[in-house]
């Protein structure tokens, strides 16, 4: 019975053990410049950390586009959505698929975005 | 002594006696008319050639006493010749002759004491060939053998006392010059002496029916003729002087005296004759005008009395003519002379003089003392000179007239269509010249006068004009000018009631009206001032109306007007008017206004570096004003406004177009209009302006219950207009109470352009000017917006090119004190901002909730609390032109903190402490709550954040969204028990899904064992609440 504790007590430690130190993807933050749709939603990415998204369905063009900073870190990546009135928004997004061409990301709370590259 | 004289008579008496005795004897006895008239029957027979009849021949004393005369009785001289008149050449009842026998024997004198003819005639002839039936002398053949002596007289003296003809008929046919004259019952006595060259003589015609005829036109006929001619003539100088002689003819007399001499040697005759006629009958002179001119005078019908005096001084030659000096009377004429003139004359009296020697221009001048004339409803008269009577004719009279100008309408041309009635009166100076006349120079034209129109009106085509009395007075050129230069002419025109209009257009009425009005003359180019004018006009009442679409009113108006250049087509023409009216009314379609007392000064006058540029200057004030159009109306009790303004027509736009510099000043106005709800009301408008700048020093304005007092000033005007600037302005709002919403109305669509205009309603988005940069700095007491009140609100209002933002106002309402800045900016009319950075301290959260119920959808659990906290939020979107929020764009980041809350009851708090096994008896309290959510889009997310209750310590998380469905997780992190629980609170409002989940915090507030999720979503949290918290100012 003790070794069958035992056992038990070393199979959930080894999970456990290599649960937490999953290693989390890393994707080339390079590949995220450029401006990605996702339906009439855009997002557009500089190289200098910076961005704006718009909407089209809401006549909301590039010009009107609203600004934001990003950053990616691993799978990280977090917008800051920065208010002209003063304030600011973050949104952290896990970054699932990251290529030339798609963009996927979903938030804490499971929801899913996946872009297709537009433009560089 | 008796005896003496008694003898000498008796002496004196014999010898009469003796001498009566010896003269009977001598002609009853010795010459008897048997003796004598054998012996001049023979004498006749040796001198005469025609027949001759003589009845008696006597010698008579005592009937031509005290001379010896010799009669002759029934003379008759016989001489037919074919085509005569008569076969009598001469004959006579009587013919007495006596001549002084001694004077002629001893001195060789005739002395001709008397020859008179009675009762005869005289027939003369001369055939078409000149033969004559009067050659009836016998040749005197031995006169042609003496020597002639052609250089004296056959007397030594001749005297001539009395030759007269009584009731003698004389007839002249001459065939060969086709002419007839006689006269009939002639009547006349000559007298006469002559001594060496000189003649005295004396004719005088009493009676004498005169007929004359050349040919077939008759110059004379039954022309009773009487003369009184005592002449002095001397042959030798062939001078003839008249002494008062006097010639009549139908009863009109003529006095002449003076002289005349035949200048043999400079072949002219030269006269110095007077004349005076007096009250001759014009138709009676008329009436002996011959057949032969009757044509000239034919349809002239002209009656008076005239008179006429004058000199008639000078030689007469084929080069030269004599100076006449003639003064003509009338009295009491009549004319009538249709063809010439429409109406009869009457009343015509003159006293007119000429003198002329009918070559010299110079010398010659008519005078009219006075003439006179008046047709049935008129009259006229007039008097002056006219000079240049054969050149270029000058006049200068005085006229003065009375006119009933219907009576002269045939004067007016029919094609015209011209009709006037009513009097016109007045005297009218003219000192002109004909050739002024023809050439219209005005400017050497002399005329004044003054005439006054009674119930006169005039109509051309469809221009009328009346008047019941008016004055007009002229005076050209102007010798009193107002103006310098305005010299050429002055009319003033005085009446008491004239209107002007046009058939179904317009109509002006003056009533009490006097105009003055000098001019320059404009057509003298060579005039610096190239044209000036200057007018004055005080009105009782003026008032034009056009149909019933406008009317204008003034009362007791004043005006003056000064204009110069108006001529020069090189500049603009300087004009100033000054004005002052009692009361001004006009009205305009449903436009009515009303102004008492304005008074001002308006000039306009060139640019100095551009004189084709107008600057106008304007000084006006004025007592109540009121407008209205349609149901909108507009009321000043005071108005003053001075302005400078230069005009630029190169410009397009009309603001640089037209550029001015002044003031207003303006006190209590008001205006009301369907648009608006409320009136404005305007205590006090006190603003400088110039093209840069405005400059409000007072402006008080109040609508409803909103107060607004602003002050400051509008610069880069200019600049902003030509593009090169933006319009920069700084200016304090203050007010007592202010509705933010009419305030937004008000200033809706300023800047737009005209595509782009907002109505005054704010029926559109609310676009925000462009180009412009002003700073509004407030001090509202209170305010409200909607249903919210606020009050003690500071803070600045910017409004930058499309960009409102409402910077650090800080206020208190009921809930809160509170700070708020925000931004409306619209890019587009479908894509406009709206941003809110709010801040309450202190604030109630049940109040909040009422206040912001938007809260209340982004973080649901909230309407669970009670109790005071502080709420700090920032949220931004765009929204289209309805105002929809675009939830693309939605942006929003808070922050709440509170302390002490009280959770309400309810069905959420039962199941949560249901799940929770919560002491029932526990109270609701929350010692402390601090959380931060954000918006974006449709989602609100609501970061961790810690609760403590009870005995329980938990974490609450979750994703709120827009369409109200949840997704919370509450991680109960200390309890009793001796696990960390969880529970997953999901679905909608109707339906709450609540899962037993994993404790998702429980390290959160540990930081030690804090995990990498958690601290990430504490530094998020400290992100935004951070950059909310720097937003706060300072008192």
């Amino acid at each position: 019975m003790k070794r069958i504790i035992f056992y038990l007590v070393a199979c959930i430690s080894i999970v456990a053990f290599m649960t937490s130190c999953e290693k989390e993807d890393e994707f080339d933050q390079a590949l995220l410049y450029g401006k990605w749709v996702s339906g009439t939603v855009y997002y557009k990415y500089i190289s200098n950390g910076t961005g704006t998204t718009w909407d089209t369905s809401e006549d909301v063009n590039e010009e009107d586009g609203q600004p934001f900073t990003w950053t990616l870190v691993q799978a990280d990546l977090t917008h800051i959505h920065i208010m002209t009135v003063g304030g600011n928004v973050p949104k952290y997004y896990k970054v699932t698929e990251l290529t030339a061409s798609t963009l996927k990301y979903e938030d804490d709370f499971g929801v899913s975005y996946s872009f297709i590259k537009v433009t560089q | 002594m008796k005896k003496v004289f008694k003898r000498l008579a008796l002496a004196l008496l014999a010898l009469l006696l003796i001498v009566l005795i010896s003269v009977g004897i001598a002609v009853w006895v010795v010459f008897t008319p048997e003796r004598l008239t054998p012996i001049v029957r023979n004498q006749a027979l040796k001198y005469l050639t025609c027949k001759t009849d003589i009845g008696a021949v006597e010698l008579t004393f005592f009937s031509t006493f005290p001379q010896f005369g010799l009669k002759v009785s029934n003379l008759n001289l016989v001489n037919p010749v074919t085509g005569a008149q008569s076969d009598t050449l001469f004959n006579a009842n009587e013919i007495v002759g006596i001549i002084d026998i001694v004077a002629l024997y001893k001195r060789n004198e005739l002395v001709v004491n008397e020859v008179s003819v009675a009762n005869g005639s005289i027939n003369a002839y001369i055939d078409t060939l000149g033969a004559s039936n009067f050659s009836i002398a016998v040749p005197d053949t031995a006169a042609v053998e003496e020597p002639a002596d052609t250089s004296g007289m056959p007397f030594s003296f001749i005297d001539i006392e009395r030759v007269s003809l009584q009731d003698v008929d004389v007839s002249f046919v001459d065939k060969s010059q086709a002419m007839q004259a006689g006269v009939k019952g002639l009547t006349t006595t000559i007298s006469g002496s002559l001594a060496a060259d000189d003649l005295k003589a004396h004719l005088k015609v009493d009676k004498a029916n005169v007929f004359f005829a050349l040919g077939k036109d008759v110059f004379a006929k039954d022309l009773n003729v009487s003369m009184d001619v005592p002449a002095e003539v001397n042959l030798s100088t062939q001078l003839v002087k008249l002494t008062n002689a006097e010639l009549a003819a139908n009863g009109m007399a003529v006095t002449l005296s003076g002289t005349v001499q035949n200048d043999t040697i400079g072949k002219r005759i030269v006269t110095d004759i007077r004349y005076d006629l007096a009250n001759w009958s014009i138709a009676d002179v008329m009436a002996l005008i011959p057949a032969s001119v009757q044509g000239y005078v034919k349809g002239i019908d002209v009656t008076g009395i005239v008179a006429s005096s004058g000199t008639v001084k000078g030689a007469y030659s084929q080069t030269e003519m004599p100076f006449m000096d003639i003064r003509l009377q009338m009295q009491d004429g009549t004319l009538k002379y249709y063809e010439a003139f429409p109406l009869p004359l009457s009343n015509i009296n003159g006293d007119i003089s000429l003198s002329t020697d009918l070559k010299d221009d110079a010398a010659s001048i008519l005078r009219i003392a006075s003439f006179s004339a008046s047709t049935p409803r008129s009259s006229f008269q007039t008097s002056g000179t006219v000079n240049h009577l054969f050149s270029d004719i000058s006049i200068d009279l005085t006229s003065t007239a009375n006119v009933t100008v219907s009576e002269f309408k045939s004067y007016i041309l029919k094609d015209m269509n011209v009709t006037a009635t009513g009097n016109v009166s007045g005297t009218v100076k003219s000192k002109l010249t004909l050739s002024q006349i023809e050439k219209m120079q005005l400017d050497k034209m002399r005329l004044s006068g003054s005439l006054t129109l009674n119930n006169f009106s005039a109509t051309y085509d469809s221009l009328a004009v009346k008047t019941s009395q008016s004055k007009v007075n002229f005076v050209l050129p102007n010798p009193n000018a107002s103006l310098k230069g305005a010299g050429f002419a002055a009319v003033t025109i005085n009446t008491k009631g004239l209107e002007a209009s046009k058939i179904d257009d317009f109509t002006a009425r003056l009533l009490n009206t006097l105009v003055s009005v000098e001019v320059s003359n404009v057509t003298d180019e060579s005039q610096k001032s190239g044209g000036v004018v200057w007018a004055k006009l005080n009105a009782g009442e003026i008032e034009a109306t056009q149909k019933s679409n406008a009317r204008v009113f003034l009362k007791n108006a004043s005006l003056s007007l000064n204009a110069t250049g108006f001529a020069d087509s090189t500049r603009i023409p300087s004009v100033s008017c000054t004005f002052s009216l009692d009361t001004l009314f006009a009205r305009m379609d449903t436009l009515d206004v009303a102004i008492a007392n304005p008074a001002g000064t308006l000039s306009i006058a060139a640019q100095k570096d551009s004189p084709k540029q107008p600057e106008l200057s304007v000084d006006y004030t004025s007592g109540k004003l009121f407008s209205n159009i349609g149901s909108a109306t507009a009321g000043i009790t005071r108005l003053a406004l001075k302005a400078d303004v230069i005009n630029d027509s190169s410009q397009q736009d009309i603001f640089l177009q037209w550029m001015a510099k002044g003031f207003i000043d303006m006190e209590q106005g008001r205006i009301t209009t369907s648009s608006i709800l409320y009136p404005i009301e305007i205590p006090s408008i006190k603003m400088d302006f110039d093209p840069e700048n405005f400059n409000i020093k007072e402006s008080k304005l109040r609508i409803d219950r909103s107060d607004f007092s602003l002050k400051g000033s509008l610069n880069n005007v200019l600049s902003y207009f030509r593009h090169d600037s933006l319009l920069r302005g700084s200016f304090l709002f203050e007010s007592t109470k202010t509705d933010l919403v009419q305030l937004m109305v008000l200033t809706s669509g300023i800047g737009e352009t005209e595509a782009e205009s907002a109505d005054t309603v704010l029926s559109g988005p609310y676009m925000v000017p462009k180009g412009i940069d002003l700073l509004l700095q407030a001090n509202i007491a209170e305010a409200t917006f909607g249903d919210e009140t606020a009050s003690n609100i500071k803070g600045e209002l910017r409004v930058k090119d499309g960009l409102m933002v409402l910077d650090g106002f800080r206020f208190t309402t009921p809930a809160a004190r509170m700070q708020l800045t925000a931004m409306y900016r619209t890019p587009r009319k479908n894509h406009l901002f709206l941003g809110l950075n709010y801040h309450m301290l202190d604030i109630e959260i049940e109040r909040l909730l009422q206040m912001i119920p938007q809260v209340d959808s982004m973080m649901p659990m909230l309407r669970s609390f009670k109790g005071k906290g502080e709420f700090h939020i920032a949220v931004e979107t765009y929204t289209d032109s309805l105002y929809n929020p675009k939830k693309s764009t939605l942006r929003g980041a808070s922050s709440i903190k509170g302390n002490n809350l009280v959770l309400m009851d309810g069905e959420t708090f039962t199941e949560i402490a249901k799940t929770l096994r919560f002491d029932k008896k526990t109270e609701n309290r929350v010692d402390s709550l601090s959380a931060e959510f954000t918006i974006f889009k449709q989602e609100i997310d609501i970061y961790p954040f810690l609760i403590v209750m009870d005995k329980y310590k938990a974490v609450v998380e979750g994703r709120h969204n827009l369409d109200m469905s949840f997704n919370y997780h509450i991680s109960l992190i200390d309890s009793p028990l001796p696990i960390k629980l969880g529970v997953d609170i999901s679905g909608t409002m109707n339906n709450l899904k609540f899962r037993p989940a994993k404790c998702k915090y429980a390290n959160m507030y540990r930081p030690a064992s804090r995990r990498a999720v958690e601290s990430r979503q504490l530094e998020l949290r400290r992100i935004i609440r951070e950059a909310l918290l720097s937003n706060i100012r300072e008192d």
